[in-house]
């Protein structure tokens, strides 16, 4: 990939001169990554980026499997754009349930000042903070001074925007990147979009990746074709709603698919390869009955997270799961040019979705402050074992401890 | 919930109600058909399984609009047939926007019920349904010269694979899916004050997943019961008390109860226990009342060393050993 970047020469106290690009690209919005030098934008979730080592690679393909209802992939969609339009990016969006204009008119608005940025996040959670700090510990005072808050993961790093969740940007600043909008039905009308065999390429995702090749050709996000000098360069940001929904024509016919959309994502791979843009794509993949189809849509795709949300879902009652409302599992990271891809520190995330912001944690137990005998997230365990405990307790001995 | 839905005061655009052979559903379309001629300014029916007839009993026939595909699907008496009668070509592929500008007139809200989606489903793939319910919803007054409220779709679930349901469910706001009620000493006891009306009245239980716009999901379980007016009332499902939970809390013993020798403390004796200093403690006891008596000893400076010995078993020294 051609996006990486060329370290800027040291002090010139070492004859040494490392063998890269002397050139390297100042593009508003990326900076190179602290591991492979590979050249990163944010997702506007520094949590997120933080996870998937700094951020989305230029010139690769995120894939967020959709949670059920959608809502928070959606949301991670919005977050994207936004940060492009901070960050001054061309954007690329499209869908085929909402209007990309929709999307666009409802994104976060960010917080104004940076500077304030560290203290409006201290400033969530006060309360509970300084209440806690009152009673000194008699036993374990070694953990006094500790901070009761987990510290947000990546909340160090000064790249990427906050945002505010519950106010909309305005739509001067939407209005003012330039972007390009695909909305399915107005691209392709549904007497066009027919009833379609097998073998032929399901024409929703032809004119997509049309479209996606235009853009890239047109706004000079192309790597391979040499572009003047005194242009400056910037990223291109591609988000794809909802690709391989129902209405864009996936085959749900049992046991096989189409090929199409995993022919999709390998064109739409290689494209990006040679080009200056990322992009976010949210498949709903709970849709897929054949989870074979899923792990081929993943391999096709460079970073790949999966959210899985617990609202109408069991895990909603589940007290293990009291604070968050879903988990995020990191299935496969990037490994443009390079042997090896960012480890995360565990493996384990859940994410929450507050008044304001959206961010992703370490997944933890809550702290046991029941006096039972039980933990209560143990319940659902202990339900499977009562049959083998019951010849314990069954005794009603006064005596039998 | 699904009384909400009905009602209007939970707004949602796609409904499906899944029934299946045990229980059918038709009831329940009975009530929205009836429900929604109140409320809205027109309903579309389209009607695919059974004759209109079915659904029209003590509804305000003149506001609903019939679409027939039932009494000829394949269009085999098109030449006699009357021309301002809508009928459903099931061969082709399903337009529902299509069918419902035909007899629009221009009023709103507009309603429709589709009764049901099983035989679109036969004849093509679920996605090209699902198309043509998302246009359907997507209709503007402005651009097509009427907009949907709410579209309430039949489906009859044993009949299609879980890929087609899966499909269905992603589109739908609201999902209800039907199931025989087991019988209850409450529904009995109703039975019996109305015995008069017992061949018009329905009840069973269903699973309500509605969604709302904010993007909050209420799973419900409820029963509902439908009277002789077709009108429907609904109300959620006492949780089931969880079986392992109930002998689980009766088992336990409590061994202290009667024991020959005193393990229990009064009040005074917990204040007594409370003030007893235990060694882990004596770190925090030092850090208070010893710092004044320290100074007149005279004060250790030292300056780390690299060759030092510290216990590293008791970085505290709290451990007295």
């Amino acid at each position: 990939m051609a996006a990486s970047m060329g370290r800027g020469r040291g002090g010139g106290s070492t004859s040494f001169q490392k063998k890269a690009r002397a050139k390297s690209l100042h593009i508003p919005g990326t900076r190179p990554s602290p591991q492979g030098n590979q050249l990163l934008v944010s997702t506007g979730v520094p949590s997120l980026d933080h996870i998937i080592g700094g951020g989305v690679v230029v010139g690769t393909v995120l894939l967020v499997e959709e949670d059920t209802f959608g809502n928070y992939a959606r949301l991670l969609v919005k977050y994207f754009m936004a940060e492009g339009i901070m960050a001054r990016h061309p954007l690329l969006l499209s869908s085929a349930e909402l209007h990309p204009r929709q999307l666009l008119g409802d994104l976060p608005a960010p917080v104004s000042e940076d500077v304030g940025k560290t203290a409006t996040h201290q400033g969530d959670v006060p309360s509970e903070k300084q209440v806690q700090k009152e009673a000194p510990m008699k036993i374990a005072w070694r953990y006094q001074n500790l901070p009761t808050e987990q510290p947000e993961l990546g909340a160090f790093s000064q790249f990427g925007h906050y945002y505010d969740l519950s106010r909309t940007m305005s739509s001067e600043m939407t209005d003012s990147a330039p972007s390009r909008l695909f909305y399915l039905p107005d691209e392709l009308p549904l007497e066009e979009q027919g009833a379609w065999t097998g073998s032929i390429t399901n024409p929703a995702y032809v004119k997509l990746l049309q479209s996606i090749r235009d853009v890239v050709m047109e706004g000079q996000f192309d790597l391979t074709v040499p572009q003047p000098k005194d242009v400056s360069r910037t990223v291109l940001r591609i988000g794809l709603h909802c690709l391989g929904s129902p209405l864009w024509g996936e085959q749900d016919g049992g046991a096989s698919h189409d090929a199409s959309l995993p022919h999709f994502l390998h064109a739409l791979r290689a494209l990006l390869r040679t080009s200056l843009a990322a992009c976010l794509v949210t498949v709903p993949t709970h849709l897929f009955q054949d989870a074979a189809f899923t792990r081929r849509l993943e391999k096709l795709c460079d970073s790949v997270v999966r959210l899985e949300s617990f609202a109408g879902s069991e895990k909603e009652q589940n007290p293990a799961y009291r604070d968050y409302h879903g988990l995020l599992y990191v299935r496969q990271l990037s490994q443009a040019n390079s042997l090896l891809s960012h480890v995360p520190d565990c493996s384990d995330f859940a994410f929450k979705l507050r008044r304001k912001k959206f961010a992703v944690e370490k997944l933890h137990l809550p702290p046991e402050l029941q006096e039972s005998q039980q933990r209560e997230q143990d319940e659902p365990v202990a339900a499977l074992k009562t049959s083998a405990a019951s010849c314990f307790t069954s005794g009603k001995s006064k005596l039998d401890f | 919930m699904l009384q909400q839905v009905l009602e209007g005061t939970e707004t949602s655009s796609l409904v499906v109600i899944e029934d299946c052979v045990e229980h059918d559903g038709r009831p329940v379309f009975h009530c929205f058909c009836s429900e929604l001629a109140k409320r809205c300014a027109s309903v579309h029916l389209f009607h695919l399984e059974k004759p209109a007839d079915c659904f029209l009993e003590g509804a305000n026939v003149s506001k609903i609009h019939l679409h027939d595909g039932f009494s000829d699907p394949l269009l085999w008496e098109e030449q006699n047939r009357d021309s301002s009668e809508d009928r459903i070509d099931l061969t082709s592929a399903p337009d529902f926007l299509g069918h419902v500008k035909k007899l629009s007139v221009k009023t709103s809200p507009v309603a429709v019920v589709i009764d049901s989606l099983t035989p679109y489903l036969l004849h093509c793939p679920g996605y090209v349904i699902c198309r043509a319910l998302h246009r359907l919803l997507r209709a503007r007054l402005d651009s097509d010269g009427v907009e949907i409220a709410l579209v309430v779709a039949g489906f009859h679930g044993d009949l299609h694979d879980d890929s087609t349901a899966v499909a269905l469910r992603h589109m739908a706001t609201t999902w209800v899916q039907l199931q025989e009620g087991a019988e209850s000493p409450t529904r009995s006891r109703e039975g019996a004050e109305s015995p008069t009306q017992d061949r018009a009245c329905f009840h069973g239980t269903c699973e309500v997943l509605h969604r709302r716009k904010s993007g909050k999901v209420i799973r419900q379980d409820e029963e509902y019961h439908i009277s002789a007016q077709w009108s429907l009332t609904s109300r959620v499902q006492k949780a089931p008390v969880r079986p392992a939970a109930q002998p689980d809390q009766e088992s336990q013993v409590d061994p202290t109860a009667n024991l020959t020798f005193n393990l229990r403390l009064t009040d005074t004796e917990k204040e007594a226990r409370s003030r007893v200093v235990l060694p882990y403690m004596h770190h925090q006891r030092k850090k208070a009342p010893d710092k004044p008596a320290a100074t007149p000893g005279g004060q250790i400076f030292y300056q780390p060393d690299d060759v030092d010995d510290f216990d590293e078993e008791d970085p505290d020294d709290d451990l007295d050993f």
